[in-house]
C-alpha cells in the first residue's frame, strides 16, 4: 500500500473504484485468510457458573457505588421539590390568612375544617331530602355527612 | 292540634301551588318564566293531594352521598296514607333497621344498639320542601318543564325538571299522573352531578297490610329522642348540650358528631318555614371569612362566635340576620 492510500484508510476518506478493489484484494490475501480460519477454529466455551457468579458479584460491587449517588441525587431532587412546594404553599396560605384571627392553627387545617362543616351541612340536607335516615349513622356518624338535599327530598310522601 | 298544624302545612303547600298555577300561565320556555303554568303545578298538586290516601307497597333503590362515598340501600316500602314502613334488603348497609312513620312521629329501630330513635316525620318536612320549591318557582328562583318520563317500575310517568334561572338542572321528579305517586327523584349539585336519588323498581297499588306493619314493638329496646341524642353526643365530645329552644319556629331534625380530624365537632340540623340550618359546636377557632367564602357557592349564610375554647357556628339558608338572632337564643 502506498502512503496516500494508507492515509485515506486512516482518515476514512472516500475511496476511488480502483482503491476499493485494491482494498478487497488485500483483505482476501492469504495472510488474512489464515487469520480468519484460526479465529473460526476457536471453540465457543461457555463460562462456568462459578465464573459467572464471580463476574456478577464483581459487577454488582462495581455498580453499587455508581448507583448510590444517583439515588441520593434523585431523593434529594424529590425532597427539594417537596420542600419548595411546601414553602410556596405556606407563603400562599399565609398570604390568604386574615389578620383578624392571629391566634389560630395552621391555615391548611382550618380550610379543611370549614370545608368539612359545609359539607356536613350539605350532606345532612341531602339525607333529609332522601328520607332514608339511618340511626347507625346518626349515632356513630363520625364520618363526613354530606348532602345538600335531605332525606325529605328523596323520602316517600 | 298537631294534626291541624300538619294539615295546615299540606294545605299551604297546595295553595302555594295553586297560586303558582294561576301566576304562571305563560308558554313553555317563556323568558323569565318557569315554563308551562298548567301541567307542572297540576302535577305537583296531584302528588300532594294524593298523599293522605295513597296506598302501595314497593321496592325502591335509594342512593345518597356520605362524605366521599355513595351509600346505596334497597328499601321495602309499605305506605297506607300517612302510615309508612321501611325495611332494608339484606345486602343494604342499613340492613336490619326498621323505620315506621305514622304522621305524628317517625321511629327508627336499630338492632345493633337495640334502640328506637323517635324523630320527626319526614313526610311533613317533604311537603314543606315541596312548598318551598313552589315558592322558589313562583319567585323566579327556579323554573320547570314537563317531559315524558317513560316507565318507572312499570308505571307511565311524567318527568318534572326543575332548573335554576341559568338552565342548570337541580331536580328531576318522575310522577305517576294517575295516582300522584312520586316514583323517582334525582337531586343534582351545581355542576350537574347527581348527589342523591331514589327510584322504585316495583310497586303494587293493591297491597294487603296488617295493623302491626306500622308499629314497632320491641321490649327491652331503649327509646331515644333527638334531645337525648344531643345530650349523649355532647357528653361524649365534652361539649355543653346547647340547642335552639323548642319555642323557636324550627324543629330539630338531626344530631350527629362531625369528623374534623384532630378537632371535635358536633352538628344539629333544624328546619322551619323559613328554611334549614345547622348549628355546630367545634373545638378551637375557625376562619369566619373562609367559611363565608366557601358558603357563598351553595348560597348559605354563616354566623359564628366564640364561647370559651369552642366556636359556635350557624350555617343555613334562613338569612344572616335570622342566624344572628338565633345565636342569642341558644342555651
Amino acid at each position: 500500500m502506498n502512503s496516500e492510500f494508507e492515509e485515506k484508510l486512516k482518515r476514512e476518506k472516500g475511496l476511488s473504484r480502483d482503491e476499493q478493489i485494491r482494498l478487497e484484494m488485500a483483505l482476501d490475501s492469504r495472510e488474512h485468510a489464515e487469520i480468519r480460519s484460526w479465529v473460526g477454529e476457536l471453540t465457543d466455551e461457555d463460562p462456568s457458573l462459578a465464573w459467572r457468579s464471580a463476574l456478577n458479584e464483581r459487577l454488582h460491587a462495581v455498580r453499587t457505588p455508581v448507583r448510590q449517588p444517583k439515588m441520593r441525587w434523585r431523593w434529594a431532587s424529590v425532597m427539594g421539590l417537596g420542600l419548595a412546594s411546601a414553602l410556596t404553599l405556606t407563603v400562599y396560605l399565609v398570604g390568604l390568612k386574615p389578620t383578624a384571627n392571629p391566634g389560630t392553627t395552621s391555615s391548611g387545617e382550618k380550610a379543611s375544617v370549614e370545608a368539612n362543616l359545609l359539607a356536613a351541612h350539605q350532606d345532612g340536607l341531602s339525607m333529609l331530602d332522601l328520607g332514608t335516615g339511618s340511626p347507625a349513622e346518626r349515632a356513630t356518624g363520625l364520618g363526613q355527612q354530606n348532602g345538600s338535599f335531605s332525606e325529605v327530598d328523596l323520602g316517600t310522601l | 292540634m298537631i294534626r291541624i298544624e300538619r294539615l295546615g302545612g299540606l294545605v299551604a303547600a297546595i295553595l302555594g301551588l295553586s297560586a303558582l298555577a294561576m301566576a304562571q300561565p305563560g308558554p313553555r320556555g317563556r323568558p323569565g318564566g318557569p315554563g308551562p303554568g298548567g301541567p307542572g303545578p297540576e302535577l305537583l298538586r296531584k302528588m300532594l293531594q294524593s298523599q293522605p290516601t295513597l296506598r302501595f307497597s314497593g321496592t325502591r333503590v335509594v342512593e345518597f352521598r356520605n362524605g366521599p362515598d355513595r351509600v346505596r340501600n334497597t328499601e321495602i316500602v309499605l305506605k297506607d296514607g300517612e302510615r309508612q314502613r321501611i325495611e332494608f334488603s339484606p345486602d343494604s348497609p342499613n340492613a336490619g333497621q326498621i323505620i315506621v312513620e305514622n304522621g305524628r312521629e317517625r321511629r327508627q329501630y336499630d338492632p345493633q344498639k337495640n334502640e328506637i330513635q323517635v324523630l320527626r316525620p319526614r313526610r311533613e318536612e317533604m311537603i314543606g320542601r315541596l312548598g318551598m320549591l313552589a315558592r322558589q318557582i313562583r319567585e323566579g328562583g327556579l323554573r320547570f318543564r314537563i317531559d315524558a318520563g317513560g316507565e318507572i317500575a312499570g308505571v307511565a310517568t311524567k318527568q318534572m325538571i326543575l332548573t335554576d334561572p341559568e338552565g342548570n338542572v337541580v331536580h328531576r321528579m318522575w310522577i305517576d299522573p294517575a295516582t300522584g305517586m312520586l316514583l323517582k327523584r334525582e337531586i343534582l349539585d351545581p355542576v350537574g352531578t347527581r348527589i342523591g336519588f331514589f327510584e322504585f323498581t316495583k310497586v303494587n297499588f293493591n297491597p294487603r297490610f296488617s295493623p302491626d306493619d306500622f308499629r314497632i314493638l320491641r321490649r327491652g329496646a331503649k327509646v331515644v329522642t333527638l334531645d337525648d341524642l344531643v345530650g349523649r353526643i355532647a357528653k361524649k365530645l365534652g361539649f355543653s348540650p346547647l340547642r335552639i329552644p323548642a319555642s323557636e319556629p324550627y324543629e330539630l331534625e338531626d344530631v350527629r358528631p362531625v369528623d374534623l380530624g384532630p378537632r371535635k365537632g358536633m352538628m344539629q340540623m333544624y328546619s322551619g318555614a323559613k328554611g334549614r340550618f345547622s348549628f355546630y359546636q367545634v373545638t378551637g377557632e375557625i376562619d369566619q371569612r373562609r367559611l363565608e367564602r366557601l358558603a357563598g357557592g351553595p348560597r348559605f349564610d354563616v354566623y359564628s362566635w366564640r364561647s370559651g375554647e369552642r366556636t359556635l357556628i350557624l350555617v343555613g339558608d334562613v338569612g344572616r340576620s335570622e342566624l344572628e338572632r338565633l345565636s342569642k337564643t341558644i342555651r
